[in-house]
């Protein structure tokens, strides 16, 4: 049976590309900033965070359609563009270190015009971030980065009824090995 | 046997997840009992405490607050994608949905591109963001005390927060689109909004007698002192107040 035209039209390849496009855009206005925020204060890096997030969204504007639950794919993808990064910067440096060995450390030193100050209070927060196992420290970032737990339990492959223990676990630790290292927080 | 007055208390993970709003199925029920009782309100409050604990320390990672050019951020964003998206892409398929997009005005990409194409000077006054839908809307439930205090902690050159005063039950906050945080203290609520969502929506119990609303040390709101401006009347739908400006009614 022939659809009517008009139908056809508005259930058409046409009709879902624009569809797809619209989600995509109305997605990256209102998530984009999330997918941000967890990357930067995973990674530490603003810019790598920027890029890898932009990345990510454009794989999803690549797939040409939504997955399931399009924010924890998202963030799987960003995380494992995130370790691939790392993966490669790893081999580069090991690579460079024997030429100038302070390559590495280089890239790790506060911006020129950082406050010394807040500079030390990050490295105070990454230190106590750093005693948590991977998945404990992913899962509180997501959480402090403004994803709901279905969306952090799809995106880790855990179970959603894990998600809130897992979040007041790690934020014992987390508060814990802060105030060990750092005392009280101000 | 089970005593008939024997309480059973939700776990703190529930506790946590009313606090983080979350759509869990004992939802009401919870709420329910913490306002009945005393220990489990405490026990609220302490978590809530050490959550926007936990939410500050965190926040220490963040770049300095942008609010200022945070939309000029996004536009940024949207231009790089859509570059990125051309150029990686390289497939014939996309490059026709994109040329197609530039010539269709209509199209979401075409706005995007164009944003791109057509980039502001740097003194230009940032286009509105599109409003985000009510699906991506995140938030906090807190109990209600007497009074309340919310800061929000950066100036937003757009964006509007809508109050509501409802019969009872928790003070909840939502906010829609950007990625706002919250912490809580006793009393008071403040928001983080370095990354400024487009419309906040705050639920306040009518138990809740006195307010204040304050956007860094400017205030926003004085309940009941604003209530000339319908601020706590029985008049029916919710207080309109764009963040940038003082109080206006919602029309």
């Amino acid at each position: 049976m022939r659809l009517p035209v008009t139908a056809s039209r508005r259930n058409g390849p046409g009709a879902r590309a624009a569809r797809f496009e619209a989600d995509l855009e109305q997605l990256f206005q209102q998530r984009f900033t999330g997918l941000y925020r967890y990357l930067h204060r995973l990674s530490g890096d603003g810019a790598l965070a920027e890029d890898l997030a932009q990345d990510a969204f454009t794989r999803l504007f690549e797939r040409g359609e939504m997955p399931d639950e399009p924010m924890a794919w998202l963030i799987t993808v960003a995380t494992n563009l995130l370790r691939d990064d790392r993966r490669r910067s790893s081999r580069r440096l090991r690579l460079m270190a024997t030429a100038d060995e302070s390559v590495g450390r280089s890239a790790r030193l506060p911006e020129p015009d950082a406050s010394v100050v807040r500079a030390e209070r990050q490295h105070q927060v990454r230190e106590a971030l750093e005693r948590l196992s991977p998945r404990d420290r992913q899962v509180l970032l997501l959480r402090h980065s403004g994803f709901s737990y279905r969306e952090i339990a799809v995106a880790l492959a855990m179970p959603e009824t894990s998600v809130g223990t897992t979040i007041l676990r790690a934020g014992v630790a987390f508060r814990a090995s802060y105030q060990e290292l750092h005392g009280e927080p101000d | 046997m089970v005593s008939q007055t024997e309480t059973t208390h939700p776990s703190d993970a529930l506790l946590l997840a009313t606090i983080h709003a979350e759509p869990v199925d004992e939802l009401a029920a919870v709420r329910a009992h913490a306002r009945e009782c005393a220990q489990c309100t405490a026990r609220q409050r302490s978590l809530a405490d050490d959550d926007a604990m936990t939410g500050a320390l965190l926040g220490e990672l963040d770049d300095p607050p942008r609010t200022a050019d945070q939309p000029r951020f996004v536009r940024r964003s949207s231009r790089r994608w859509v570059r990125r998206g051309l150029r990686v892409g390289g497939a014939a398929a996309t490059l026709a949905v994109a040329a197609a997009a530039l010539v269709v005005p209509a199209s979401p990409l075409h706005r995007l591109v164009s944003r791109g194409i057509d980039a502001p000077s740097p003194n230009s006054i940032p286009a509105a963001v599109p409003a985000a839908a009510p699906a991506a809307a995140s938030g906090i439930a807190v109990p209600a005390s007497r009074s309340l205090v919310v800061v929000f902690r950066h100036e937003q050159s757009q964006g509007a927060v809508d109050i509501t005063r409802t019969g009872t039950g928790d003070i909840t906050f939502r906010s829609h689109g950007g990625n706002a945080a919250y912490q809580v203290a006793a009393d008071q609520v403040s928001i983080d909004n370095s990354f400024p969502a487009d419309a906040y929506q705050i639920d306040i119990p009518r138990g809740v007698q006195q307010v204040r609303i304050l956007v860094g040390t400017r205030v926003l709101l004085r309940w009941p002192e604003d209530s000339a401006h319908r601020v706590g009347t029985s008049q029916p739908g919710p207080l309109h107040i764009p963040l940038a400006a003082g109080i206006t009614n919602a029309p």
